[in-house]
Parts: structure tokens; sequence; C-alpha cells
């Protein structure tokens, strides 16, 4: 047995920074979860845009350039609309993964604390997400202006806008997948429950009018760069984004903190 | 912390619903030692090493590992154990190397300069680049022994070690351990295969039903009998003649030949009774062809033990 190295202390930060750089680990060799997470976030951005190429060459009487900033908000749509399943998947892989191979208890025998093991999830799952959304956002923005032709280009304000909006959108999905995959240990059911909610049921809610100050959707709406109108102030939309990003985190977190391994 | 026992638990309980997994454990683990936790399927041994571990809480006790108590320093004492809980476990799509960086970075941060060496220890430095997924029990055993030597541990705590082992593993396995303790480290190993402990461990708790009923040295839980074995041309007359020698409580023929367990407090050494026995059998006119300590092995002692406990049960 060495005896020397129980002298250094490394720093809190740097245990945690290792903590995170194996998180991240853990996620960009799963090769499914990256092909995924490709095909999801910047494949959509890539065919969209050749797409309207190829449109607007086609007949550029009925189909306008691919570029500009209405071509830039379908684009953007979508990546929200289609991020949000990797999003999902990269969460629950991030907060089940060790469980569901067993390895949790490895780590929780190494004596870290569960509420670091957990903590250190959050940004490496979002040093995953995060590049992969900046390619996808470039390649909007890229073509959204280099492509405009006769249509408004979008200016930097707005594309920062957009970027934040989507960044926000996305990691606000990541956060509630790992939350509640924390919560439930399962990437299934995880996987199930938060698809269904965002596919399905929140949808309904939304149609029905009566739920709108405790739908996360809505407030995204409202803050949203296109401006639509919700039926919510923006202090409100506010309060339930910061809501929906704690109250699952919590539920993790003591679910980590408190389960036998 | 430099104390005689490296694992003290006083009163250590663990209840799921009615069932008692761990029922009021006094347990000593000499420090330096291989130690057998020792008992049959279901005996509670794997929720015992899960309690030190802090993998789920005691119902009532206390812990102490490496002199620390827990669960309040819980932290602190890990950070010098290394532990294997059931089978281990893998994020198989990773890399044996990877699988340890993973853990290395939960521990301190020389704990990443140990990889290299704990592989080429357990023999898998050639295969650590290649993904978990295509190792054999075998290696992922011997894989999991490499994680837990990442911690550079005072105390190794191995559940059930052999599991999935080849006899050339298990041999392989069994001088690794001596290795360890050898350097000074502590081994705690259950199991539940009595020759394993046997060959393995100086010292031994056996353990049923939750319950440790006996503990101590391999020689202590063996040998608090003195008995000898002898061979002799007239059994039944041999036997005869033993039972009232006033070295001998007791006399029992057996496919060997006549057990003989001595008095307890005798004046003389075994060496020395057994010359005296063998000079009264041939003065009694018997051929004595075979006198020799007999030694009880651990599976006698378990199986006198475990019987007793069913009998009373």
């Amino acid at each position: 047995m060495s005896t020397d190295s129980r002298a250094s202390s490394p720093t809190r930060s740097q245990q945690f920074r290792r903590l995170v750089a194996a998180e991240l680990l853990k996620l960009r060799r799963r090769r499914p979860l990256v092909a995924a997470s490709l095909a999801l976030i910047v494949a959509p951005m890539v065919v969209s845009f050749v797409v309207l190429v190829a449109l607007h060459a086609a007949n550029p009487g009925k189909y306008g350039p691919a570029g500009g900033i209405d071509n830039l908000r379908g684009a953007l749509h979508l990546l929200s609309q289609i991020g949000v399943v990797a999003a999902v998947l990269i969460g629950v892989t991030a907060g089940a993964g060790d469980l569901a191979a067993g390895v949790f208890r490895e780590l929780v025998i190494t004596g870290r604390p569960r509420l670091s093991l957990f903590a250190a999830r959050i940004p490496g799952g979002l040093a995953f997400l995060l590049p992969l959304l900046a390619l996808a956002l470039a390649i909007a923005a890229t073509a959204s202006v280099t492509l405009s032709g006769s249509a408004q280009k979008p200016g930097a304000a707005l594309l920062l806008h957009y970027a934040a909006w989507v960044a926000l959108v996305t990691a606000l999905a990541f956060l509630l997948a790992l939350g509640v995959s924390s919560l439930l240990d399962s990437r299934a059911t995880s996987i199930g429950v938060l698809l269904g909610w965002q596919l399905a049921v929140a949808p309904l809610l939304l149609q029905t009018g009566k739920l709108d100050p405790l739908l996360l959707g809505v407030a995204l709406k409202r803050i949203e760069p296109s401006g639509q109108s919700t039926s919510i102030s923006l202090s409100t939309a506010i309060v339930l984004i910061v809501a929906w990003t704690i109250v699952p985190l919590a539920a993790g977190a003591w679910r980590t903190h408190t389960r036998d391994a | 912390m430099n104390t005689a026992h490296v694992v003290e638990t006083s009163g250590l309980t663990k209840r799921f619903g009615e069932r008692v997994a761990v029922d009021n454990v006094d347990l000593r683990v000499p420090r330096g030692s291989a130690f057998g936790y020792l008992g049959p399927n279901g005996a509670g041994k794997t929720t015992l090493i899960r309690l030190l571990l802090g993998l789920t809480r005691a119902t009532a006790g206390t812990m102490r590992l490496a002199g620390r108590p827990v669960p309040s320093e819980r932290a602190a004492a890990l950070a010098r154990i290394g532990a294997i809980v059931e089978e281990p476990r893998f994020h198989r799509y990773l890399t044996g190397r990877e699988n340890l960086a993973v853990i290395a970075a939960a521990r301190e941060r020389e704990a990443h300069g140990r990889i290299a060496g704990a592989l080429e220890r357990v023999g898998l430095a050639e295969r650590s680049d290649e993904r978990v997924s295509t190792y054999s029990l075998g290696m992922r055993q011997r894989l999991g022994v490499a994680r837990a030597l990442l911690a550079d541990p005072e105390l190794l705590i191995l559940d059930e070690p052999t599991n999935g082992l080849d006899p050339a593993g298990i041999h392989e396995f069994r001088g690794m351990i001596r290795g360890l303790v050898a350097e000074g480290r502590t081994v705690l190993l259950s199991s539940h295969l009595l020759d394993e402990v046997e060959k393995i461990c100086d010292a031994v708790a056996i353990v049923d039903h939750g319950r440790v009923v006996m503990q101590g040295s391999l020689a202590e839980l063996k040998g608090d009998k003195q008995a000898i074995l002898i061979g002799s041309s007239d059994g039944v007359r041999s036997q005869a003649l033993l039972v009232a020698h006033p070295a001998v409580r007791s006399a029992a023929r057996t496919p060997e030949g006549i057990r003989v367990t001595l008095r307890p407090g005798l004046a003389m050494t075994a060496e020395v009774a057994a010359a005296d026995i063998n000079r009264f059998l041939v003065e009694a006119g018997l051929a004595v062809h075979r006198v020799e300590p007999a030694r009880a092995s651990l599976e006698e002692r378990f199986l006198e033990i475990t019987s007793r406990l069913g009998v009373a049960a």
C-alpha cells in the first residue's frame, strides 16, 4: 500500500470535473445514442435546407429561397420538436444508465457522495447535448443567411435569440428526463412517460386551455422569439420554467441519495 | 487510523419487514488477515457486506471501518476500501480500461495512475482496450479486482469472489489474495465454500440465519478439541481399553480408526498423551500401526455447528 498519495487532496472542483468527464465519456461512447442524437438534432437541419434548396431550384416561382427568417423559424421549430426527443434520450441515459448497468453501486462504494454523483450527470449530459445543438444551430444560421436570396436575412440578434430559445427548450427536456429517470430508476419507463407526456398528454391539455398556468410548453411559447401570444405573463412563464427544472431534479436527487444501491 | 480490527460491528441488524437478514452481528476482522465470512446461501453474507459499504441502511447497530465510524465518516472510510459485491458489473460498451477510468474519477486523483498497474496485476493488460462485452465471467471477476485495487485498499471486501472461475482461475485467485495479505492489506471475503475459505483465510466467522455463530482464527475454530486417530489390531478391544485411560475423554470407532478425544486441561501435551496411549495399548498386547493427530476440517466444524443449531431450532 502506498502512503504518499494520501497527503494529496485535490479540490472539490477538480474532483467534480473528473466526475463530469467520466459522465461525458459514458455518453459519447454509446454509439446508438450518438447516432440517434445526430439523427435527431443535426440531420433534420441538413435535410430541411437540402429539401428547401431542391424545391427552390425546381420551382423558384412557387418556392422561395431556402434561407431567410421564415425558413429559419420553421427549421428551428422542427429542431425544438425533434431535438427534445434526443434530449430525452440523453437525459434518461445519463439519469438511469449507471443503475441499469449495475455500476451505480460501484460508484457508491468509492465513498463519493451520492449527490455529487447525481450532480455530475447534469454538466456531463449538457456537455454531450449542447455541442450537437450548436452544430445544428450553426447549420441553420448559416443556411438561413447564405441562402436567403431575396428573402429577409435574419439579423444577429434574432439568431442569438432563437439559439438561446432552442437551447433552453432542449436543455429543459434533458434536465426533466434526467430527474424523472433518476426518480423512476428505469430508462424504458422514463422514455415512455416523458414522450407520452410530450407527444400526447401535453398537446391535449394545451387544447383545453384550462391548465396553461401549469404547462411548460405554454411557458416556452411565451418566451419564443416569434412572440406568439399566450395566456400567461412573462413572470409566470419564468416561474413555471424554474419549477419544471427544479422539481424533477430535486426528486431525482432525493431518490439517488436515498435508494438502496 | 491503525486499529487492531479493520472491521468492527456491534449489534448490527438489518430487517426487511419481518425477515431479519442480519441479526445482531458483532464482527471483528483482524487487520492484515484474510478473513472468511462463511455461511450457507441466504445466511445474510451479502447483506452484511452491503451494510458495511453503505449500499443499504442498517436497522440497528454500529459499524467502524478502518477505525472510522460509519456512516458518519463513510466517505473517508471507503476511500481506502475496495470491494466486489456479488457479480462485478460494468458498462459493457466501454473497454476494461475505460470502466476503470470511470471509477477512478470518483476516487482520489492518484487512482487514475493506478489503472495500468491494476490491469497488469490481474493479467488483463493486453485485453484492457477491448469492450467488456467481449470478456468472459472470469475476466470480469479479475477486472472487478482491478477496480477494487484502484483505492490502494487497506481493506478488500470480496463477495463470493470465486463464483464463475475455473479451477485454474481459482488457484490463481488464491495466490493473489495471499499476495495482497502479504502486502499488509486485509481481505474480507464471503463464501459458502468451506474448502475455499479453509485454503485462503487465517480467520473465519461462521454465519447462519443472519447471526454470527462463531468467529476466531482458523486454528481456534478447527482445533478447540484435541484428538488422536489410532489404528490397532483389535478395534473393539482398543476402544474398551482407551475409554478407561485417564487422558481420554471419549473414544469412537470410525472408518479411519479410533478417534480419541483427549480430556481438556491435560497437564501433558497432545504429543506426550499420544505416546502414553500408544505405550498403554502396546503393553496391553495390541499391535498399534497408526497414531496421528486428528485435525477437524472446517467442514466438520461447520457441520457440527450448523447441525447443533438445526437441532436447537
